[in-house]
């Protein structure tokens, strides 16, 4: 039997080269979640300043700040380096379940409301960590859309409950949305092949039989 | 893909907690044996009795529904070694077998996230140590 002295030294040496190799795998193999924190952190307080104008013909109306945002029909974390790690957590984590919708299909107050209510997302249990959420929402924010989002009255949290959505669609049938390759409204791509890119362009449109 | 290799005093912290506590660390897993070996370690913490897991088991959770409209399998398929498909999107799901699936359980927050979120939706609770070893027993017993 070994004493217990021994024993300790063994277990600190043990400790030890687990402390040096866990410090360089956890860093390296660390979730992407973690990385590039400090980048995004330094500069979020600049990003309404940087937008070039807005070009997008369904989003000609003006935003109710009067501020300038981007003009990319998606964020693509390469012209803004600084949303780079919001970017890599906004496409690993939107587009699991369904395709990542592009920022500027809803106004920033929509997208404040669906983020901080992703424990009950239109029926499913969508939550992240606070972290997360909080690295995502100022991407959003910048590449939101500037219409008003009410539909009547309150808050629209639908893309597809938006009034410009009904009006784009209203010659669509209620028996094509319903068809097996539609599925429903928000399947945007099974009728815009382009829509990840965030090409909703009327001459690509193909709506399937 | 490249990671920054650095020191990280973070990781030092969590190695030396998880070193000197005893306790299995979920953060360090790695492979489906990482987890299972978690999983049991927390099975049998819940309960004494605990007897090891087992695929029939897992694969009766897997394909039932717990009183809500979903089951498992509504996404994942009854033979998950294939791909699923989610039942309300219907956006196409990589199989959840680590059989058939190299990235499946390799990622601890990636792990724990999906288990909470998909019991939740399915139980309307989370799972417990035990489903969930059954659960990856089942997994890793399905041929592809
Ligand atoms: C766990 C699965 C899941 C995840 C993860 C998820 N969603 Fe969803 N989302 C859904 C479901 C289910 C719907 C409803 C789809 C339907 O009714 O056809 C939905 C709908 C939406 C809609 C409304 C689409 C419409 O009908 O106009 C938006 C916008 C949306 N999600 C944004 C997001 C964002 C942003 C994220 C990332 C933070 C995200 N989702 C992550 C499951 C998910
Ligand atoms: C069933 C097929 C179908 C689906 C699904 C669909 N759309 Fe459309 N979309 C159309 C049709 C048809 C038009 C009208 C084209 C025209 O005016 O000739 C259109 C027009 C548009 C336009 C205007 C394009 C322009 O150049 O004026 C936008 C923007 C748009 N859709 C966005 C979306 C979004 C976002 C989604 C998913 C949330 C979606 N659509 C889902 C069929 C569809
Ligand atoms: C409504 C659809 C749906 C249901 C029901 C569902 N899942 Fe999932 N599950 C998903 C999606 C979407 C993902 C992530 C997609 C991906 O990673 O390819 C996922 C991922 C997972 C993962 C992550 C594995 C990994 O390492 O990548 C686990 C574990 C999991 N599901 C277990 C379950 C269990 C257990 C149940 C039943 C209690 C269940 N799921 C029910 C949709 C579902």
């Amino acid at each position: 039997m070994m004493d217990r002295s021994r024993w300790m030294n063994i277990r600190l040496a043990v400790t030890l080269v687990l402390l040096i190799t866990g410090g360089w795998v956890l860093s390296a193999g660390a979730d992407d979640d973690e990385r590039d924190e400090t980048a995004y952190g330094r500069e979020q307080g600049e990003y309404h300043a940087r937008g070039k104008p807005h070009r997008e013909s369904h989003e000609r109306e003006g935003n109710e700040r009067g501020e300038r945002r981007s003009d990319l029909p998606v964020p693509d974390g390469r012209g803004q380096p600084e949303f780079k790690a919001a970017f890599e957590a906004w496409k690993a984590e939107c587009s699991s379940c369904h395709m990542a919708y592009p920022p500027r299909l809803l106004p920033t107050d929509s997208w404040r409301a669906l983020m901080g209510g992703l424990s009950d997302h239109f029926g499913t249990d969508a939550s992240l960590d606070q972290e997360t959420v909080d690295r995502i929402l100022p991407l959003l924010e910048q590449y939101a859309g500037r219409r008003r989002s009410q539909a009547g009255t309150g808050l629209v949290l639908r893309i597809t409950d938006t009034r410009w959505f009904r009006h784009e669609h209203d010659e669509v049938g209620s028996a094509v949305w319903k068809r097996p390759a539609v599925g429903s409204p928000s399947n945007c791509m099974a009728c815009h092949a382009g829509a990840e890119q965030g090409d909703f362009d009327e001459d690509a449109v193909r709506i399937p039989r | 893909m490249s990671y920054p290799i650095r020191f990280s005093v973070a990781g030092m912290v969590v190695v030396l907690a998880a070193a000197l506590s005893g306790t299995p660390s979920l953060s360090r897993a790695e492979t489906p044996s990482d987890f299972l070996a978690a999983f049991e370690a927390g099975a049998r913490a819940a309960d004494s009795g605990f007897a090891g897991f087992s695929a029939a088991r897992g694969e009766l959770f897997f394909n039932k529904t717990h009183g809500r409209e979903w089951s498992c399998s509504s996404c994942h398929t009854a033979r998950p070694v294939q791909s699923g498909k989610h039942a309300r999107t219907g956006k196409s799901i990589d199989p959840l077998s680590p059989n058939a699936n190299a990235e499946r359980f390799t990622r601890s927050k990636k792990v724990e996230k999906w288990f909470r979120r998909n019991c939740n939706d399915v139980l309307g609770r989370e799972c417990s140590a035990l489903e969930k070893g059954d659960v990856l027993t089942f997994l890793m017993a399905v041929k592809p």
